[in-house]
């Protein structure tokens, strides 16, 4: 509950005041107060939203790209392997990456499970494989240059080639990826569910 | 080379805590700023007076956290782990990138070595202005930081990241390049390099000049340890021996441990309290199953086929303290034991390699660089040296501290100034508790809680939260802090606080001395006369003195009645425009 505090009044407010008042525009003095007051943290509100280290937008896409639920995106190579990297929207999260490790090359991994880690500063996260299948190629640039990941996410960035092990299936396990504005919007909402909630 | 005597006997008053840290790093300051949950200033105010938080917050021997008055209470003040909690929640928060700084100056400096005074030095020449130009012999600069050091206690992307820093303020570090093969005094000279600053580091193992020491399975732990930074593969066997206390022993056993071997034991001269090595160190080889052997010291070592087999020992007792304090061993006749091992790392000692360095530079004596301890100042009036080579081994921040002594002395080579004059500064160092055994309570050792901050596996989400709760936990270990020492200087003269004078009205004191007492910082004395005089630089202006002083004789520079007078007038008048 807010504490009511004496304020000195200047003159011209006063006067301005007085003339809304005899408009009959407002009832009361405090009436006009609480409107000025409320447009006011309106104001803020909206300030405040804009001065985020991130504004609420849709993250960086690339269109011939596919997105987990694990923030993972994945292309289809010309032979047929997949390639997999880690979204835009999640390396913001994970802000100075300095190292990244993984299965060797060979190893199989399984969907939806965890194949590596990222590491930064002061935390660790999983990277999940997006399908069944072998590790067949690693960005070895990443071992000497980890902070590619966040500086070019799509490109440069690249995590593996993930060869899948049953081509059948692997179709419908890319239809349930998300298109590029499908995840845009899914993880617009999470960064909302972020902002508001903290 | 001679050292300036402090003529006044004043001294500058500061907490222990930043009396106690060789490198001069304001400690109260950034725990201030800490305890405000300021995280980027606390980092900025550590990088003026050294540029490696990171890293002296995952190793540094903190002399501060030993000095720190709280653990007359319960513990001291988890200093060194604040230092890597700030650095580390700045990088969270992306790459940290420093500015490019200008040249102002056009004389080169020279730098050999990159390892912690190395780089400091060049660091400081940078920020004034200096081309810098760093050599290095190992592929990779870093010195004992990242050859020393294993990987488990100081990651190497910890060093690069932070040496990186450092190079992109403007320095030239150029690996590869040996001094005395590759280049030389004379060679630097000759393009063009003003001044010389030797920080070459003591780069080889002490020996044990004992029968076998030459024996195929011997590893001196230095080159032991530098192999396995390089990542080249060492043959360690099963059983490994470890002769030596320090921290380079227990390096060398845990690096032993994760590189395979399933038996590790230190072999060392003197008892467990005499061991110089970190006590959590100790602990923490304790815990993975190293073994301790007090009081034992090598004889032979026992080979068959030109391969270790075995060591043999001999039991010791303490005698009377050496020259270091420490109790002498002494061996016990007919106590030969012998311990069966495939592996021995000799981890007592380090020397510097001085042969290719020009004699007259070095102390016959210790087989170091002679330098005067102040100035850094060698026999030759260009060249200059700090760190290991000129101390002996010592510890990191003993090297950053003498890389910032060394920078100051080349400026002021370079400009032709004088290189000891108004440096030899006496430190005291006070608190305001008077009495401790009014404040009682065991004190007990800080132990860090736990090696790897915060890191476990996370979701994006769970990241959030975590982060909050780090920042959290580093602002209540920040106010544990007494806050013991005078002004904590925490941003210098700018921002915080408008910066004062007090000025003594000679004509009314009468030297009662009062001001003198009260004043926190030591900066009144009375002269000859009897009359206080204010000494301007260790002022701090806090008023303290003129509120005490009997017969108001002294007032604030800034703050005079005529001027609060005037500013009462003038906000009353915009009050009642």
């Amino acid at each position: 509950m807010t504490k009511w505090r004496t304020v000195r009044v200047r003159h011209e407010l006063v006067a301005a005041v007085e003339s809304a008042l005899k408009t009959s525009q407002y009832k009361s003095l405090s009436e006009f107060v609480s409107d000025a007051v409320q447009l006011h943290l309106d104001g803020l509100r909206q300030n405040r939203k804009g001065n985020l280290k991130r504004p609420i937008e849709c993250p960086v896409i690339h269109d011939r790209l596919l997105f987990t639920q694990n923030h993972m995106w994945v292309m289809v190579t010309p032979e047929g392997n997949v390639r997999v990297g880690l979204s835009d929207f999640a390396q913001t999260r994970m802000d100075g990456i300095v190292s990244i490790q993984t299965d060797r090359i060979g190893s199989e991994v399984k969907k939806e499970k965890p194949f590596g880690t990222i590491e930064t500063w002061l935390f660790r996260f999983d990277l999940y494989s997006p399908v069944d299948g072998k590790i067949m190629k690693l960005n070895e640039t990443l071992r000497k240059e980890p902070f590619l990941i966040n500086q070019d996410p799509y490109e440069k960035g690249w995590i593996a080639e993930i060869s899948p092990s049953n081509l059948v299936t692997f179709e419908e396990e890319l239809r349930d990826l998300m298109r590029p504005d499908q995840y845009g919007t899914w993880a617009s909402k999470l960064q909302q569910s972020r902002v508001l909630g903290t | 080379m001679v050292i300036a005597s402090c003529a006044s006997g004043e001294k500058r008053r500061l907490p222990p805590c930043r009396a106690a840290c060789p490198s001069g790093v304001n400690v109260q300051g950034y725990v201030s700023l800490l305890q405000q949950g300021r995280f980027k200033e606390a980092v900025e105010l550590i990088r003026t007076s050294m540029p490696f938080p990171a890293i002296c917050g995952r190793i540094c021997v903190s002399p501060c956290q030993e000095a720190c008055s709280r653990k007359n209470i319960d513990k001291p003040v988890g200093i060194r782990h604040l230092k890597r909690l700030a650095a580390d929640i700045e990088r969270e928060q992306g790459r940290v990138k420093s500015n490019f700084i200008p040249k102002v100056h056009s004389e080169k400096v020279a730098i050999i070595g990159a390892g912690p005074a190395g780089l400091t030095a060049a660091y400081e020449l940078a920020k004034l202005g200096y081309p810098v130009t760093v050599f290095e012999r190992m592929p990779e600069p870093g010195g004992m930081m990242r050859y020393g050091i294993p990987d488990y206690r100081l990651k190497k992307y910890v060093v690069t990241n932070e040496i990186a820093y450092i190079q992109d303020m403007g320095v030239d570090i150029k690996t590869g390049i040996e001094f005395g093969k590759d280049v030389n005094l004379d060679t630097l000279r000759k393009e063009g390099y003003k001044a010389i600053f030797i920080a070459i580091g003591a780069q080889l193992s002490s020996k044990l000049r004992v029968p076998g020491e030459d024996f195929e399975g011997v590893f001196h732990a230095v080159e032991f340890l530098r192999l396995v930074a390089l990542g080249e593969t060492v043959d360690i066997g099963e059983r490994v021996a470890v002769i030596g206390g320090g921290d380079s022993a227990i390096d060398a056993a845990r690096t032993s441990l994760r590189l395979g071997a399933s038996k590790v034991i230190i072999l060392y001269r003197r008892s467990r309290d005499e061991m110089p090595a970190l006590p959590n160190e100790i602990e923490a080889a304790e815990k993975e199953g190293v073994e301790f052997h007090f009081l034992v010291t090598p004889t032979k070592i026992v080979g068959e086929g030109g391969k270790v087999r075995a060591i043999e020992c001999l039991r010791m007792e303490l005698g009377e303290p050496d020259a270091s304090g420490r109790r002498r061993p002494v061996p016990i006749p007919e106590t030969e034991h012998m311990y069966e091992v495939d592996t021995v790392i000799p981890a007592i000692g380090q020397v510097t390699e001085t042969s290719y360095l020009p004699s007259i530079l070095l102390d016959q004596r210790t087989n170091t660089i002679l330098t005067d301890p102040l100035t850094l100042e060698t026999k030759l009036p260009d060249v200059f040296a700090g760190g290991d080579v000129a101390t002996g081994p010592a510890s990191v921040i003993e090297a950053v501290g003498a890389g910032k002594r060394a920078a100051i002395s080349i400026d002021r080579y370079l400009e032709g100034r004088d290189l000891s004059s108004g440096r030899e500064e006496k430190i005291e160092d006070v608190t305001w508790v008077e009495d401790w055994k009014k404040i009682l309570g065991k004190p007990e050792r800080y132990v860090d809680p736990h090696t790897d901050v915060g890191k476990r596996e996370v979701t994006l989400e769970e990241a959030d939260e975590l982060f909050a709760k780090i920042k959290e936990a580093a602002k209540s270990e920040a106010q544990r802090c007494l806050g013991c020492g005078p002004c904590s200087e925490c941003l210098g003269n700018e921002g915080l606080c408008e910066a004062d004078k007090a000025v003594v009205d000679e004509a009314l004191c009468t030297g009662c001395n009062v001001c003198a007492v009260v004043c926190p910082f030591g900066a009144i004395k009375k002269d000859d006369r009897g009359i206080a005089q204010v000494k301007e630089t260790t002022c701090k202006g806090c008023g303290i003195c003129s509120a005490c002083c009997p017969e108001r004789a002294i007032a604030m520079q800034r703050f005079t009645n005529a001027r609060i007078a005037t500013d009462v007038e003038d906000a009353l008048r915009m009050e009642f425009a």
